[in-house]
């Protein structure tokens, strides 16, 4: 009798939580994109919360011949972000629900000024996910967020692959939370963001990823273009499947090459107290188009274009660190080579880096591999034929 | 011949012995005088000969019940494999048994059990390869049995269970031969019931109810992979309600986006909260099955309209319930059909309800407390002295080799060791098919 009574009591205050920190999955707003901008007197956030009704493919009772837009942009403001987030539920009849943001956008005003707060509020959050997607933009970020997508649903998702297609196009950076507020905590480091602008130039604004931003104690300092960025993603070995031109070595007629692997490694050594890396690339590329009409089937000729991929690659690469030398953060992350392979050292020089990492040395290395000139015989212009 | 042994009779007595050993040659005759089991012989059916002066009667033996022609299994179907299945005379399925184990090894023991009802119930077993203390622990429980009246073997499963307060069945029951036949020739010993096709067979495990006799009779990647799909649609039957109020009610950041939203799409409007409508719609599923059992012929058709149309179709689009719910209820239900035991797949039905007040009440570790008492409930249980989640207790060689895949009939050689007795070797080793090699052929030819 006992153990019926025990086991009752136990069940029965189990239920007695009643439905704890229960939400119905239909009074959430799901935001997927925020943008922060500053303003006179705080902080105006705009979010992008997606209606759940253009999700159903069955229209749930009568039919209404009205098409729902898949987004609702809501903006409000406040003294600090979290005051602008909250006074968001103001407008917005659903509670707001952070969990399934993709991208976050700065604008570069509010990225020049103290981030600091920024990045507390993402830091503390339990429900923002840290693998969401950070972005600057030179403009408003709420701009961004207006601008309709073509393809896709919301802004948010568009956003989100644009960014992660980087891949694909060499020339711009992605970044998530985690891996951004890890670089920036660190003093030696600055961590580097996405850049979205806006292409106002045809009739509908589009948006478009292009080069990068640098973040130096705790603000934005710099714009890396395209090439630099290159070099960036040289370095920190995310290059994939991207695409390079360089001139033909015979007649300065493009050729592109389509980078299909690459390792990159950087080893480091000091000499008394100055810094040496050597940053070594091993490359293995294809021939996708060419204009020249070399033969690229004879060794000799490909070795030729090898060495002018490597050329290009080190001038890329080279143009990175003296961006980075010249505004003296070490974005690159040397600082973090140093520290792993040489910590005895790194502990006893580590507060004269910004000095150091001026006269440090840097040599590039790299070696290609050209694998498939796919054709026979390139093609040629059927008079040359006769 | 009865002429002159008549002859050389000298008294009513002699002429009773005579009777009884050359009077009637092709029956079976005994001689009896103890009131009771001249009674209980004639209800059996037997005919009472009586002589003038002679205080003991000729019992001869004529019972011949009416028996019900053998026929298809009701409740298993099997793709392959014999068709017949055990009828309600217990001697029919004595000799069914008989025919697929022909050894002079098959033992069979009988009881009466029961005041009222004088149930003839059997112990069968292979003499050498079932162990003793099982043999005898059956023996020891059947005859422990007091009661008015045995009409069905789940009485008898019942009475001499392990944990008669679990959910989970510790006794296995079917009305196959060819599933007993098996049984009896890895060392299990079968019950048979009078007036019931269903005989039992212990000791069991939990993964004897994951199993069909099509397993064994297919090739062996059919049969495995058949059980791979019955222990994942087990597990279906018992979490996924749980797992979608727990996920939609508690921690809606597990979902990916656009899943979230289309469940949010299609809870638009919905009036009630996420837990009542999962409740509600498996309660009328229950309802749903119960009535199906019972369904008259000309009113089955009426039924399953009323069940498809009306809860599926109309429900949905009258907005009292979501798509997402129906969706999940349905596969629920079809998951806990496509186990082969009625009695395991209820246990799971049966948990499913605890397990959806849990994640209700306490999101996600609630279904993680839910499913662990579930476990520890497992592991507690026995059969028989048999561990109820053999062979992963005694982990030997043969969690490979039965519950989920099925070794091929070349390498099963050794018999389950917590059943049997040890190193009982059923097979030659390197019973292993293929083509005949080279040089034998060249042989032949010379």
């Amino acid at each position: 009798m006992r153990k019926i009574a025990l086991g009752l009591i136990l069940i029965l205050s189990l239920l007695q939580t009643g439905c704890w920190n229960a939400r119905e999955i239909d009074e959430l707003a799901f935001v997927l994109s925020i943008g922060l901008d500053k303003t006179d007197y705080g902080f105006k956030v705009t979010a992008e919360i997606a209606s759940p009704e253009t999700y159903s493919k069955t229209p749930s009772g009568s039919g209404t011949t009205q098409k729902a837009k898949p987004f609702w942009i809501v903006t409000s403001t406040g003294k600090t972000i979290f005051e602008a987030i909250r006074n968001m539920a103001s407008i917005s009849s659903r509670r707001i629900f952070w969990s399934h943001i993709k991208v976050i956008i700065i604008s570069e005003q509010l990225a020049r000024s103290n981030t600091l707060e920024i990045f507390d509020f993402f830091s503390r959050n339990p429900e923002l996910r840290l693998r969401t997607l950070i972005a600057v933009t030179p403009g408003e970020a709420e701009k961004v967020l207006d601008v309709v997508p073509v393809m896709e649903k919301n802004p948010a998702i568009y956003l989100e692959k644009i960014i992660k297609n980087k891949n694909l196009t060499g020339k711009s950076y992605d970044i998530m939370l985690k891996d951004f507020i890890e670089d920036y905590l660190d003093p030696n480091v600055g961590p580097v963001t996405s850049r979205i602008i806006i292409d106002k130039s045809k009739s509908q604004p589009i948006v478009k990823t292009s080069g990068a931003y640098v973040f130096d104690d705790n603000k934005v300092s710099t714009v890396l273009t395209e090439e630099q960025t290159r070099g960036l993603l040289w370095i920190k070995n995310k290059i994939n499947e991207s695409v390079i031109v360089v001139n033909c070595p015979y007649d300065d007629m493009p050729v592109t090459l389509e980078i299909k692997k690459s390792k990159s490694s950087i080893k480091s050594y000091l000499d008394g107290e100055v810094p040496h890396f050597t940053i070594n690339l091993k490359v293995d590329a294809t021939i996708t188009e060419q204009s020249c009409l070399t033969n690229f089937n004879d060794m000799e000729k490909l070795s030729k274009l090898e060495k002018a991929l490597e050329k290009s690659i080190c001038k890329d690469i080279q143009s990175t660190i003296i961006t980075a030398k010249d505004i003296n953060t070490d974005f690159p992350g040397l600082s973090l080579t140093l520290h792993s392979q040489h910590r005895k050292e790194w502990n006893q020089i580590s507060s004269k880096w910004d000095q150091l990492f001026k006269d440090s040395k840097v040599n590039i290395a790299a070696k290609v591999t050209i694998h498939h000139v796919s054709l026979a015989k390139p093609l040629e212009p059927i008079k040359m034929q006769k | 011949m009865l002429n002159d042994r008549l002859s050389s009779v000298k008294n009513t007595n002699e002429f009773f012995q005579m009777i009884t050993e050359y009077g009637l040659p092709n029956t079976y005759v005994k001689q009896e005088s103890d009131i009771n089991n001249i009674v209980n012989e004639l209800i059996d059916g037997n005919t009472i000969l009586l002589l003038d002066k002679i205080d003991k009667v000729l019992i001869v033996g004529s019972s011949g019940w009416k028996d019900r022609a053998i026929s298809e299994p009701t409740s298993e179907n099997s793709v392959r494999g014999p068709k017949d299945s055990f009828t309600e005379n217990i001697e029919n399925n004595t000799a069914l048994i008989r025919r697929h184990i022909k050894s002079p090894d098959l033992r069979i023991e009988s009881f009466k059990i029961g005041t009222k009802t004088k149930t003839m119930v059997s112990m069968a077993y292979l003499e050498g390869v079932a162990k003793e203390e099982i043999i005898e622990e059956v023996r020891e429980r059947l005859g422990r049995i007091k009661i008015d009246g045995i009409l069905e073997s789940g009485y008898i499963e019942e009475l001499i269970e392990d944990t008669p307060l679990s959910i989970f069945p510790q006794i296995e029951h079917s009305e196959r031969p060819d599933k007993i036949s098996a049984s009896i020739l890895e060392g299990r010993v079968a019950i048979l019931v009078d007036t019931t096709p269903y005989v039992l067979i212990v000791p069991t495990i939990f993964f004897q109810f994951i199993q069909s006799v099509d397993d064994y009779y297919q090739r062996f990647p059919i049969g495995s992979f058949a059980r791979l799909i019955r222990i994942i649609a087990y597990f279906i039957s018992l979490i996924l309600p749980s797992m979608y109020i727990a996920l939609t009610s508690f921690h809606q950041e597990m979902i990916p986006t656009t899943l979230a939203l289309a469940i949010a799409a299609s809870r638009e409007g919905v009036p009630f909260p996420s837990i009542g409508e999962a409740f509600m719609m498996e309660f009328t599923f229950e309802i749903l099955m119960e009535a199906g059992l019972r369904l008259p012929k000309q009113a089955g058709q009426a039924v399953s309209i009323v069940g498809g149309l009306v809860i599926g179709q109309a429900a949905v689009q009258a907005g009292i319930v979501s798509q997402a719910m129906v969706i999940v209820v349905a596969l629920t239900g079809i998951s806990s059909f496509s186990i082969p035991a009625f009695n395991a797949s209820s246990s799971g039905r049966l948990l499913r309800f605890p397990l959806m007040i849990l994640a209700a009440a306490l999101g996600l570790p609630g279904i993680l407390a839910g499913v662990s008492i579930i476990i520890i409930h497992l592991n507690s249980l026995h059969s028989f002295g048999v561990s109820y989640m053999e062979p992963f207790i005694s982990a030997d060689k043969s969690i490979i080799e039965d519950p989920v895949f099925r070794n091929p009939w070349w390498k099963i050689n050794r018999l389950p060791g917590y059943i049997a007795r040890k190193k009982i070797v059923r097979e030659a080793p390197n019973m292993k098919p293929g083509p005949k090699s080279d040089s034998t052929e060249k042989d032949d030819n010379s």
